[in-house]
């Protein structure tokens, strides 16, 4: 016998539960960190800003993958942007939408797995959500590495786990002005 | 009647749609599994039977229909992603 009973409806996109077991983000009061400002240059394990409704700043982002010590060889940024069409026709415009805590902890894993498998000594990933007009940077992953081979490796295997393994949902405005969800792949997360 | 558990439940993309709702909290049973948080779900909102299909999380988890919940666990409704 199973009881439901609503007790409390939002529909404030913010609200939040005051229930979390991780550690709460400030995603939406300060969207973005970039690593040359944190104060540990290399990577940010730490860094809880890896979504974010504001245009993402690429030229700081690749300025921050710069190592004085000169560790890495190879610095390789994938910058993914709206596109004027898809599988459902022309599109105007794109709207992205996250599961943002989730969102945030399962690039943090991709981060994590990404630099076990490779010698990766810098990484950033930061994915905007939100509206967003044609050419529109959507999505950055930034990373360094000794050898120009394993930083392509690397960043490939980043935006395949984005892809799957991260909740985040995009639809397409069309030009006939419909709207459709951009069918995806379902969530599966390599542990 | 102190058996019923507290959980949080947000719907996402089409889910979200479907359901008009993008965040409540449900009363029910203890000892209670995702597909009996799901099938009570499904009757508060039938248009999610118009949603293919979804996979759920349980506090950023994914989860597999048999598991249990807990008080206050939060469960998301997640819809085939799409990021990049």
């Amino acid at each position: 016998m199973i009881l439901i009973k609503s007790i409390r409806k939002s529909t404030h996109p913010g609200s939040k539960s005051t229930q979390k077991k991780l550690p709460q983000t400030n995603a939406n009061k300060n969207p973005l960190i970039y690593a040359d400002e944190v104060k540990d240059e290399s990577i940010d394990p730490t860094a809880t800003k890896r979504l974010t409704t504001d245009e993402i700043d690429i030229c700081k982002l690749l300025n921050s993958m710069k190592d004085k010590k000169g560790k890495s060889g190879a610095t390789v940024v994938f910058v993914g942007s709206v596109r004027n069409y898809g599988k459902n026709g022309l599109v105007k415009e794109m709207v992205y939408e996250s599961y943002i805590d989730m969102a945030e902890q399962q690039l943090k894993q991709i981060e994590k797995i990404a630099m076990k498998r490779w010698d990766i000594k810098k990484i950033r990933i930061i994915h905007r959500i939100g509206p967003m007009k044609l050419g529109a940077s959507s999505v950055v992953i930034a990373l360094s590495t000794p050898h120009s081979k394993d930083a392509f490796e690397a960043c490939q295997f980043i935006l395949n786990a984005i892809k799957k393994e991260v909740p985040i949902w995009k639809k397409e405005i069309l030009s006939n002005n419909k709207v459709k969800w951009v069918v995806g792949n379902a969530i599966n997360i390599d542990e | 009647m102190t058996s019923n558990i507290q959980i949080i439940v947000l719907y996402f993309a089409q889910v979200r749609e479907a359901t008009k709702v993008k965040k409540e909290t449900l009363e029910i049973s203890k000892n209670s599994s995702v597909t009996d948080l799901l099938s009570l779900i499904r009757t508060r909102y039938p248009k999610l039977r118009n949603v293919s299909d979804f996979n759920t999380s349980v506090n950023y988890k994914l989860v597999n229909s048999d598991a249990i919940l807990r008080d206050k666990d939060e469960v998301a409704l997640l819809p085939p992603v799409s990021g990049g």
